[in-house]
């Protein structure tokens, strides 16, 4: 008997995000996120948990991507269909400005979301990859502060591997 | 890591030397400073107003992305990446050098120095490079281990390749004596 009244009424945690918006996520959802899965397992977890690092706009992309990670993966579908349909949505989750992508990568390690952290931490490095020293120095605004000495050491390093 | 993964390492560095002009993208970026300038003034708008969330990134999170870098490309000439991440400037530079573990750990050449490390212990062929001071040469030493005898003679023509073609872009002249036996 409480076992079919605790499959028909899922649990439905309460995040609240650091501009105030709160966002209703079902227990599928919010175990998708590490810190909320410790405090249930914890037992101390309340319906009403604050969020203080993360902002409204990138707590819902976050609540979109476990969501779909979680349907994806409870949906009774077999496993190579759902990892190309994760693939699939990955890569268009990803299709974001850098900024976005910076602040999700930073929400996915503070909420301790692994999947997601990984995914945006590849996506930033690909960004890195492709791009010139100058550009990464302009991008991530750092002084060229190379003494002489390690200066030289850069240009022979380079000399190795460019030319 | 494997032997296979040693060989890929030193395909990609033959394939670098004979790809001329591949540099072009990330190479000029330490040839001369009236160029960055040229370089740093053609610079987006769009640039711009991204640069300031970038620049405040926490350090650990830059490390776990430099990170990826290093992991994802292992052989040459993609490494040349984890080359230049370390050009960037002296924190990024720290963060790499700190990252990359020595040829006897990670069987992957990276940095130049990366020539007077011992190499990986479990390969088919162990090799070294000495320098004799007094005349200026250096010696490649080879240890053969045990192993299945077919692959020799590919590998041992492969780390030739490689250590000539690194030899070149030192600037260092090998010359070739006839076989030695330990």
């Amino acid at each position: 008997m409480s076992s079919s009244t605790e499959l028909t009424e899922k649990k439905v945690f309460l995040l609240k995000s650091l501009d105030g918006v709160i966002f209703e996520v079902e227990e599928s959802v919010a175990v998708q996120l590490e810190v909320i899965r410790e405090l249930i397992e914890g037992d101390c977890a309340r319906p009403f948990i604050s969020l203080y690092n993360v902002t409204s706009e990138i707590l819902a992309l976050v609540i979109e991507y476990c969501k779909h990670h979680a349907e994806t993966c409870s949906g009774g579908t077999s496993a190579t269909i759902a990892d190309e349909d994760l693939k699939t949505f990955d890569n268009e989750f990803m299709n974001v400005d850098e900024n976005i992508l910076l602040e999700l990568c930073s929400a996915a390690d503070y909420l301790d979301i692994k999947s997601l952290f990984e995914l945006t931490c590849r996506t930033l490095a690909s960004l890195i990859k492709d791009r010139t020293i100058i550009e990464v120095r302009k991008m991530f605004n750092v002084e060229n502060d190379f003494s002489v000495v390690e200066e030289k050491a850069v240009r022979k390093e380079f000399a190795w591997a460019f030319k | 890591m494997s032997f296979r993964s040693l060989l890929q390492d030193m395909k990609g560095e033959f394939g670098s030397i004979s790809r001329k002009g591949f540099d072009a993208k990330v190479g000029y970026g330490l040839r001369s400073r009236s160029h960055r300038a040229v370089q740093d003034s053609s610079m987006t708008s769009t640039d711009a107003l991204n640069q300031s969330c970038w620049a405040n990134m926490p350090p650990e999170l830059l490390r776990d992305v430099l990170m990826r870098i290093e992991e994802s490309e292992c052989t040459w000439p993609p490494r040349k990446n984890v080359v230049a991440c370390a050009g960037v400037c002296r924190s990024w530079r720290e963060i790499m050098k700190e990252i990359v573990r020595t040829l006897e750990v990670s069987s992957k050449l990276t940095f130049p120095i990366s020539l007077k490390q011992p190499g990986p212990r479990d390969t088919l062929i162990q090799c070294f490079i000495k320098r004799d001071r007094s005349n200026q040469t250096y010696r490649l030493y080879l240890n053969l281990n045990q192993g299945e005898s077919q692959l020799l003679v590919p590998c041992i023509l492969n780390l030739f390749y490689t250590y000539i073609c690194l030899s070149k872009n030192l600037g260092i002249k090998f010359k070739y004596q006839a076989p030695f036996y330990i």
